[in-house]
């Protein structure tokens, strides 16, 4: 039960995480940005390049430090390149129908979604990779007793078309004895070092995410509420032409804010990758979806709205499932958990289509 | 100080402005009046950025403001109290008026402006932390017009600063927008819809009728004026 709980804390929490980009974005343009899962993706590809390509599996150092370090590395990549990615989205293709109507807005958005979704599977290929995870390297020459798991060393091999590339090989079996002839067969393969996969610790992982949300969360209220910039969002959110006549620069302010939120997007998108596995092109629509519909139950535009309705719609789709299995014996309802995500939204749509801290505001004519 | 020559401006296809031909000399208080759509609130709009002229020109000090965004304009000393207030109600009176000053940068001078904005309207002073909605009417005009201040504009544009307001706070309000005028020397142009008020108050004045501009004069002329007496003053 705790287990289903925490569980379910982690992944609202991963949830927040991307509604909050949609919340700030509606609430200063009126825009359900649903490219906003690609943002959320796109990090996930880089920390995936960061971790595979500089990171966790290459650093040959004592661990845990280089996990540490590759995975900072990895949530600094992901979230600033998410973060330019949505400057840039929002300039070439939001900026330029942002006064052509609401419906003219919402179309590019999807069709973003579409574009961003298939230069992804174009640029990386659509079958879900495996996300890195960290590895213990030891050296050749240390090793003794029996193999506590299956260890891989990494070959390089030159292809038919004459070009190096780094295979990697399993080249001690679970429980085999790590002797010298062993030793010697390695040395002989050209191995001076092996490594072994470190599973994360799903604990940690849950941590981070909670953790990572318990700091954030204050860090935006101070940004929002005490910055200059946080002070000309909300003067932008409530009345762009009052806002201008201030003397701010509503574009620079309305760029800020899709950066800020797809920064917190791509922290998500690779804990998100981290606590399942895989990544793939497609990675960011599921999770997408379920951040639109937190956003909408906290009440859309509402910034302490999408934390609460990520930690609440991830809780339910945790304990729903898990009650319907235990108490009435349903084996299959895990299998619907996405079903009672989309059966809350509409629930909070016909009983409280505010949203748990939305207010009703009159639409502007 | 500020010039428009031959304005035109439309809504889509609609033409709200006939060349429109007006000039504010530095110091003065000149006000434009005109009924209900006559197209005040449309050349205010257009001086401050927020609409573009299809043809004509927009000067302040010679500069053409024509090209410019609002957030430049501003930058120039030039302020716009818009119709309706349109104050911040989520923001607290102390947060409209930072936003207000937004271009200032130095802290002293902000806290001068700040200092100087509670001296005109003590109640803001008063009502500092309070959600800028809270406000009564006349409240919220003295924070737009305090708000417009923060950026020590040479040249305010104000637009209906009596509209909905009881009459012993729209009192209060001219007498602080003339001490504006009289003591930092602030250009002032005045849109209202209460002739009868602006006329007092201010040296010159255009009649607007269905965007363009029929009768221009001195004010004292224009009071005396039969078509005026008969059309406004009721």
């Amino acid at each position: 039960m705790l287990d289903y709980l925490l569980n379910g804390l982690a992944l609202g929490a991963i949830f927040a995480f991307i509604a909050l980009g949609y919340t700030m974005v509606y609430g200063i343009i009126k825009l359900i940005n649903f490219a906003h899962g690609e943002f959320f993706m796109f990090g996930a590809f880089l920390g995936f390049f960061v971790l595979r390509d500089l990171g966790v599996e290459r650093l040959p150092l004592p661990q845990p430090l280089p996990i540490l370090l590759s995975y900072v590395a990895a949530l600094t990549a992901a979230s600033l390149g998410a973060g330019a990615l949505a400057v840039v989205t929002e300039r070439i293709a939001y900026r330029p129908v942002r006064r052509a109507g609401r419906i003219a807005a919402l179309i590019t958005a999807v069709c973003v979604s579409l574009i961003l979704q298939n230069l992804a599977i174009k640029a990386w290929g659509a079958k879900p990779q495996a996300y890195p995870q960290p590895r213990e390297w030891i050296d050749t020459d240390d090793l003794a007793g029996a193999a506590p798991a299956n260890l891989y060393a990494v070959k390089r091999v030159e292809t038919t078309g004459g070009e190096v590339v780094e295979n990697e090989v399993r080249v001690v079996e679970a429980g085999a004895a790590l002797d010298d002839a062993t030793r010697a067969r390695l040395r002989a393969e050209g191995h001076e070092r092996v490594y072994r996969q470190v599973p994360l610790d799903r604990g940690w992982t849950r941590g981070f995410v909670l953790l990572a949300l318990l700091l954030w969360a204050p860090v935006l209220w101070f940004l929002v509420k005490r910055t200059r910039m946080g002070k000309a969002m909300r003067a932008v959110s409530e009345d762009s032409d009052a806002a201008r006549l201030m003397g701010i620069d509503i574009n620079r302010v309305i760029a800020w804010t899709f950066f800020l939120g797809a920064f917190v997007a791509g922290v998500g998108g690779v804990a998100y990758c981290v606590s399942y596995g895989k990544v793939e092109p497609l990675t960011g629509f599921l999770p997408g979806m379920k951040a639109f519909i937190a956003a909408v139950i906290g009440g859309i535009g509402s910034i302490p709205g999408a934390i609460l309705g990520g930690l609440v719609l991830g809780t339910a789709e945790s304990l729903i499932p898990y009650a319907l299995r235990e108490g009435l014996g349903w084996e299959a309802a895990f299998a619907w958990k996405d079903a009672i995500a989309f059966a809350l939204l509409i629930l909070i749509l016909v009983f409280r289509p505010t949203g748990i801290l939305g207010r009703a505001v009159r639409e502007k004519v | 100080m500020l010039v428009l020559e031959g304005v035109d401006v439309f809504y889509g296809r609609i033409q709200a402005l006939h060349g429109l031909n007006l000039h504010v000399d530095d110091g003065e208080i000149v006000t434009l009046i005109g009924c209900n759509g006559a197209g005040k609130s449309t050349t205010l709009r257009t001086i401050s950025g927020l609409l573009r002229p299809r043809r004509g020109g927009v000067t302040f000090d010679g500069k053409d403001l024509a090209a410019l965004p609002p957030n430049r304009i501003v930058q120039l000393g030039l302020s716009h109290v818009p119709e309706g207030r349109r104050i911040f109600t989520n923001l607290t009176v102390r947060e409209n008026l930072d936003m207000g000053a937004y271009l200032v940068r130095d802290p002293k001078a902000r806290r001068e402006r700040l200092d100087r904005v509670f001296a005109l309207f003590p109640r803001l002073e008063e009502r500092m932390d309070q959600p800028g909605g809270t406000l009564s009417g006349g409240e919220q005009q003295m924070l737009a017009i305090g708000r417009a201040l923060m950026s020590r504009p040479r040249m305010l544009l104000l637009d209906e600063p009596s509209l909905g307001i009881a009459p012993i706070l729209v009192k209060e309000i001219f007498d602080e927008i003339a001490r504006i005028n009289r003591e930092e020397g602030t250009t002032i142009l005045l849109v209202e819809q209460n002739a009868n008020l602006a006329l007092h108050r201010a040296t010159r004045g255009y009649v607007l009728e269905t965007g363009r501009i029929v009768l221009e004069d001195d004010t004292k002329n224009l009071l005396q004026n039969p078509q005026v007496k008969e059309a406004y003053l009721g």
